[in-house]
């Protein structure tokens, strides 16, 4: 929870009599959601937000893919599911859904996007593109959640990842960018 | 791994300082900070892991057959005749209806070529016959590696070149009345990841 800080800086206010009247409004401390006052009547109407911290529960991880040198895919749904085409999955396969867990305000609705439409996964020189990123809202569209009353909600993640034709076999790690925003 | 992408607050445009000033008398001053308003949407940006292993299908390749050699055997018993796949030795039963005279038995090979990763290998048939057209031998009791692994094991290649071989061992059983000549056969072997 962060909180946000605010300076008002000193007021010189000089009366027609000639008398001068300093009001200082020093260092206000704003907390979120909460009407702050201070003194020397001052009136404030803050509404703030606790910044929405995004961390990984499960990576995106496509399992142990088999190929017999042709070109395929593998498509993880936002379930898991896998769909495969041209390739195999390993029967004790590791593959799932990327799980990201968003905290923020309770009950609040949060925008979530890719920053990018495809990224690469690399094994030293070699890459494959991974596109078709799906928060929940379908493959390449943002998607709106809504905080739980715990002040967290987790969003799983679904993507493709393409294999080449001839594509060198090895591991292969990346990484995905999205950015989550209040409405 | 978050981080604000916006971590100062803006004020609105209602966030202005109103400071009025009355006077009465000697003179008193009230300042009035009117609709300090301070909303802003703060999006959080985050990176997170992908995965993938891409590993190529299995291969199998037969290097060597397995081979019983030359048998004489006797009409009126039954017999057998084991190849070890671990010594690559053929015996026979106590029975004498069975005795190695010739050829070159020895267990068969097959070589696995796959990934770091456990593969289950199996016999496809648990009994093949052999026949010379008009007879037939039985083959069974298919051993991997050493008489204790049986007919279905898992291994994992080598990581250096990702294969492995293995010795292939049976057991050949003949009939009473049993014809000569020379029986061929085959029996597939499977090989999956696990």
């Amino acid at each position: 929870m962060k909180h946000l800080r605010s300076s008002i800086k000193t007021s010189k206010l000089t009366t027609t009599a000639g008398a001068a009247i300093v009001v200082s409004l020093s260092v206000m401390t704003i907390t979120p959601a909460r009407a702050v006052s201070s003194s020397g009547n001052a009136e404030a109407d803050i509404v703030s937000l606790t910044v929405p911290a995004l961390s990984e529960i499960d990576p995106l991880d496509f399992g142990e893919i088999v190929t017999g040198g042709g070109p395929g895919t593998v498509a993880i749904s936002t379930a898991g599911v896998p769909t495969l085409a041209g390739v195999s999955h390993t029967p004790s396969s590791s593959h799932h859904q990327g799980i990201i867990e968003i905290v923020g305000d309770p009950g609040r609705p949060v925008d979530i996007s890719m920053v990018a439409p495809s990224y690469p996964v690399n094994n030293g020189a070699f890459t494959m593109n991974v596109n078709n990123f799906d928060l929940g809202g379908g493959p390449n569209n943002a998607h709106t959640v809504t905080v739980g009353g715990a002040g967290t909600i987790d969003v799983n993640v679904g993507a493709t990842l393409n294999v080449g034709a001839g594509q060198q076999i090895g591991t292969y790690t990346g990484s995905y960018t999205l950015n989550a925003d209040y409405q | 791994m978050t981080s604000p992408s916006d971590p100062n607050m803006k004020k609105s445009s209602s966030g202005r300082v109103a400071a009025r000033m009355a006077k009465t008398g000697i003179g008193a001053v009230m300042v009035t900070l009117s609709s300090v308003a301070m909303v802003k949407a703060i999006a959080a940006t985050a990176t997170m892991p992908i995965l993938a292993k891409l590993i190529r299908s299995v291969e199998i390749t037969v290097n060597t057959s397995l081979d019983f050699g030359t048998l004489a055997f006797t009409r009126d018993n039954a017999g057998m005749a084991v190849v070890d796949p671990a010594s690559n030795v053929l015996t026979t039963d106590s029975s004498n209806s069975l005795i190695p005279v010739g050829g070159r038995p020895r267990a068969g090979q097959v070589t696995i070529r796959g990934s770091d990763l456990p593969v289950q290998v199996s016999m496809e048939q648990p009994e093949v016959h052999l026949t010379n057209g008009q007879d037939f031998v039985t083959v069974a009791d298919f051993k991997f590696l050493n008489h204790a692994a049986g007919s279905r094991i898992t291994i994992t290649p080598d990581l250096t070149d990702l294969t492995i071989t293995l010795p292939v061992g049976a057991t050949l059983k003949t009939r009473v009345g049993q014809t000569s000549g020379t029986y061929t056969g085959n029996n597939r072997v499977f090989a999956n990841y696990q």
